[in-house]
């Protein structure tokens, strides 16, 4: 592939990427407000996340305002995103594994941000040694990337076949996403080490992507390498490997999640409780035209006389 | 729904045995509760704690509070599980041919 | 431990599948670790395994099925199965749990670091059955199969094809009773999930589509309860009449003028104790009755079906069932127009009144609610009541009820209480939001028929026996008195069995009450013991 192929794959993928991403996350924050389902420890309850304490300890606590943290649940979800603290807590034994690969893509993410910033530094012709700077730490994550990436993809799939705790559970799904990311991080480490300039070829690339420069070439290795990325940002999204959005629900959403009613809320509860219900079992007496608020507030007695 | 064959006769039960027809309890079924339990004889003290739960349970639905069972029949609840193997519950309330209390009890 | 395949759950038709062999279980500290001096774990008889389905591990309880006279009709349950599938993930029907639900069937990654969380699969020595990974992984399966766009083809592809027949309804049925919604699972999870708000969901699909519950939860739970005030069947001229009754017996007991107000309109608190404190655990609401008497409170009990009860078993099962509970109690508060509701000791009542329904509660009926531990903490410290803690002067722990503490965060004003109140109060291990189940939450503390009850005493309770032993490891003697502290009444009723079924009072001297209990006996005007350690 050269010249203007790679800029249609390339930002092709990425806009697929974000669209998808979007339109998920989208889909998700627009489901209905849930029954409260909070589960302890509340990371923004101050004085008492240390214990796992809550504002209903308080001595009639609708008098007073919660005191909530803003900070305290971004330092959690920040150790919980960038050091796995929940499989560091609950599951040692699967940490090492679990954080190369997670770091091995934490630092491919931010070698691609060291590119782009020397690609942009090439184009706005920022004296030489300063973009050295960059492409140096830019080779660097490259290379710790892939290494650690590769370790902890290889490890989690021989993790999954012989451990029996895990083999039951597996399916050709979650074996297909692994071994698609070890290509993607052996790879990439091929290219680094088949290459004498990994970083500044990986910038001109991205510089040409930016500039549309239509004399855009890459040896075979590289080549290889980011058809596979760019394949593997196409798929990402559309498998259950955006758990990174998710997360912000499961936790935000619903683990923390303490709300006491707001008027905001009353109005589409309100809406909610007018819907038509049509579960079958007698006892619930729906006939796909009462909603929630017939079904739930008459007595069941009154049913039987009318 | 189980059943179960006492002095003759065939009456619906729960699993464990309990009278789900109150109404066709007789003095005859309570004997052969009993001898299922090992106990060949229903003494006078018998009667006094079967009767007393067989008369609260069709007056209030629901068998006596222990409490209450040790203070109207005057046993203490050592003497009440000597007469009855299995205690009150499981065994006098089984023989009175009124249902298992159930719910949070 | 013969291990078990996700579609395993499918095969072997009416063939039991697994079955529970006591010597595989986690061993408990002596006097109790040799199997065989205890009692034993009663057998289904074959009468009953001719009659009821029990194809899953050989225990049964009142949930048991009857089976089913012929394919046609076994057929019908599957497809309402599927119906109820839908309807679970559809806004109309399931709007109160859908983003939960989504995303726990969505985002797990397979890692089983909940398994090590659960009590249950500890507890049985690691059985794969009973891994909170089990039945929602094939929950998972099922619904991506049959709900999710070619989701046919694509279980077909990806390995690990569940069929979904008679079996597998009716053991799934069986193996959402198999859990006690404790939420450890859900807490140990990095992603999020949980595998107790599936195991409900399922539960709310047998319920709501095919009419399938348990009977103590539905017929003779809150079908009980909406009609006649309460699944014990205590009707509210009996209620009233009962607690009249302890009201004399107690004044004659502790010498103190004991009396309990009924429907005191005004009042500024309605106190909504659990109907079967006041048949089993009589000494509970008595305590209330001693404690906010002498505190001079303003207060009053409801004799209005279903205000005298307080559980609210829609909480384990069935979303309808619980709103209709829940709002029930709401209008009864709302009648009398008292200032706020506060929960009794039962934990679900909390979980269910406090949070849970607090978005089916809109309007007028939105009256503030207050638990029992802050309410009585309150009390403790205002000065009004005289204490002297030399009268608890025995060893004390204290069990935290999942549903007050794991689920609400509330855990240090009880504790504040415990250390104040009892000198030799001590903690569990693990404690507080990471405590253990008492073995019988989500339900499982109600049902009780057939081997159920061994069921609990030997898996499900088993890691909190094992606690409280340790616990008390440094008295180990019936000679020393000790008193586990469970302020919930459905823990007490596990506790219950658990200590007669390993005899454990007349072993290791321990017996299980609630909170009120241990603040009335350390009274100083209430002149004789409260705490009465012999049975009646």
């Amino acid at each position: 592939m050269s010249g203007i192929g790679w800029h249609i794959f390339a930002f092709g993928a990425i806009a697929i990427f974000l669209i998808v991403i979007v339109y998920r996350t989208i889909a998700i924050s627009r489901l209905p407000v849930h029954l409260r389902w909070e589960l302890a420890p509340i990371p923004h309850e101050k004085g008492k996340a240390r214990y796992g304490g809550s504002y209903l300890e308080e001595y009639e606590w609708w008098r007073k305002r919660q005191s909530r943290s803003f900070m305290a649940p971004v330092l959690y979800m920040a150790a919980e995103i960038l050091l796995l603290r929940g499989v560091w807590k609950h599951n040692r034994a699967l940490w090492p594994l679990s954080f190369a690969f997670h770091a091995g893509i934490y630092l491919i993410a931010l070698m691609l941000l060291f590119s782009l910033v020397s690609a942009l530094l090439i184009i706005t012709e920022v004296p030489s040694g300063v973009v050295d700077v960059f492409l140096a730490i830019a080779s660097v994550l490259a290379a710790a990337g892939y290494l650690l990436g590769g370790l902890g993809a290889v490890g989690l799939i021989l993790k999954r076949a012989l451990d029996t705790n895990l083999r039951s559970f597996n399916t050709v799904s979650k074996y297909f996403n692994l071994v698609f990311l070890v290509a993607l991080f052996i790879t990439g480490a091929y290219a680094w080490f088949a290459s004498t300039d990994f970083a500044s070829t990986m910038s001109l690339f991205i510089k040409g992507l930016v500039t549309l420069d239509g004399g855009v070439t890459l040896a075979l290795p590289l080549s290889v390498h980011i058809v596979i990325s760019l394949l593997f940002l196409i798929y990402l999204p559309m498998t259950d490997m955006i758990h990174f959005v998710a997360k912000y629900f499961t936790y935000h959403e619903i683990r923390w999640n303490d709300e006491p009613k707001n008027e905001k809320m009353i109005e589409e509860l309100n809406g909610l409780l007018d819907q038509p219900v049509s579960w079958s079992a007698i006892h619930v007496k729906a006939d796909g035209k009462k909603n929630w608020v017939d079904l739930t507030t008459k007595k069941m007695s009154d049913d039987e006389k009318a | 729904m189980a059943q179960m064959e006492l002095a003759g006769n065939t009456y619906e039960v729960d699993e464990n045995g309990f009278m789900q027809e109150t109404d066709r309890w007789n003095e005859d079924v309570a004997r052969a509760y009993a001898a299922l339990e090992d106990v060949n004889e229903l003494t006078e003290e018998h009667w006094t704690a079967i009767n007393y739960l067989r008369n609260y349970y069709l007056g209030n639905g629901i068998c006596p509070m222990i409490r209450r069972l040790i203070k109207e029949s005057g046993f203490k609840l050592s003497k009440l599980y000597e007469l009855f193997p299995n205690g009150p519950a499981q065994s006098a309330c089984k023989w009175a041919g009124v249902p298992k209390p159930t719910g949070c009890v | 431990m013969k291990k078990l395949k996700l579609t395993d759950i499918a095969r072997g038709e009416d063939t039991q599948l697994i079955e529970i062999n006591p010597n595989e279980l986690i061993p408990l500290p002596p006097p109790y670790d040799r199997v065989e001096a205890l009692p034993g774990f009663k057998q289904l008889t074959e009468e009953q395994r001719g009659r009821l389905v029990c194809n899953l591990d050989g225990v049964v309880s009142y949930a048991a099925l009857p089976k089913t006279k012929n394919k046609e009709e076994e057929k019908k349950y599957v497809e309402q199965f599927v119906s109820g599938m839908k309807k679970l993930l559809s806004k109309e029907n399931n709007w109160t749990f859908l983003q939960p639900l989504l995303l726990s069937i969505d985002y797990c990654a397979q890692c089983q670091t909940c398994c090590d969380a659960c009590p249950i699969y500890l507890a049985s020595g690691r059985n794969d059955l009973y891994r909170p990974t089990y039945r929602s992984e094939i929950f998972r399966r099922l619904v991506n199969k049959y709900v999710r766009p070619v989701g046919k083809l694509r279980a077909k592809l990806s390995g690990g094809d569940i069929e979904l027949n008679w079996t597998t309804i009716t053991r799934l049925y069986e193996l959402s009773y198999r859990c006690n919604l404790c939420r450890r699972c859900a807490q140990s999870c990095p992603m999020g999930v949980d595998n107790a708000l599936i195991t409900r969901e399922l539960r709310k699909l047998f319920s709501q589509e095919l009419g399938w519950a348990p009977k103590e939860l539905h017929e003779k739970g809150t079908v009980l309860q909406l009609e006649v005030g309460s699944p014990t069947g205590l009707r509210p001229d009996v209620a009233i009449d009962n607690l009249q009754f302890l009201d004399e017996e107690f004044t004659e007991a502790t010498g103190t003028k004991v009396s309990t107000p009924w429907d005191k309109e005004g009042a500024d608190i309605l106190l909504i104790h659990s109907a079967g404190d006041i048949i089993s655990f009589p000494e509970g609401p008595i305590s209330f009755s001693i404690i906010c008497n002498a505190a001079g409170i303003n207060w009053t009990l409801s004799s209005e079906i279903p205000g005298y009860d307080g559980v609210n078993y829609g909480v384990f099962y069935d979303d309808v069932q619980l709103a209709r509970v829940a709002i029930r109690h709401a209008q009864i508060a709302k009648k009398l127009g008292v200032k706020k509701i506060v929960m009794g000791e039962c934990g679900h009542q909390h979980k269910a009144f406090m949070t849970v329904a607090d978005r089916v509660l809109t309007g007028d009926l939105d009256i503030p609610r207050e638990s029992v531990m802050t309410f009585l903490e309150n009390l403790v410290f205002s000065g009004k009541i005289k204490f002297d803690p030399s009268k608890n002067n025995f060893p004390v722990t204290l069990h935290d009820p999942c549903n007050v503490v794991r689920n609400l965060g509330i855990v240090e004003p009880q504790r504040r209480i415990l250390r104040y109140l009892c000198p030799q109060f001590r903690e569990m291990t693990p404690h507080g939001v990471d405590n253990y189940c008492c073995g019988g939450g989500g339900g499982l503390s109600v049902m009780s028929d057939v081997n159920f009850t061994d069921w609990k005493v030997h898996v499900a309770g088993r890691m909190k026996f094992k606690q409280v032993l340790e616990a008390f490891a440094d008295r180990p003697g019936s000679e020393v008195k000790k008193y586990i502290c469970a302020p919930c009444l459905n823990c007490k009723l596990q506790f219950r069995d658990l200590l007669d079924y390993y005899g454990a009072r007349e072993k290791s001297g321990i017996i299980c009450g609630g909170l009120a209990e241990l603040i009335v006996n350390a009274m100083v005007d209430v002149k004789k013991p409260f705490i009465q350690w012999e049975e009646l």
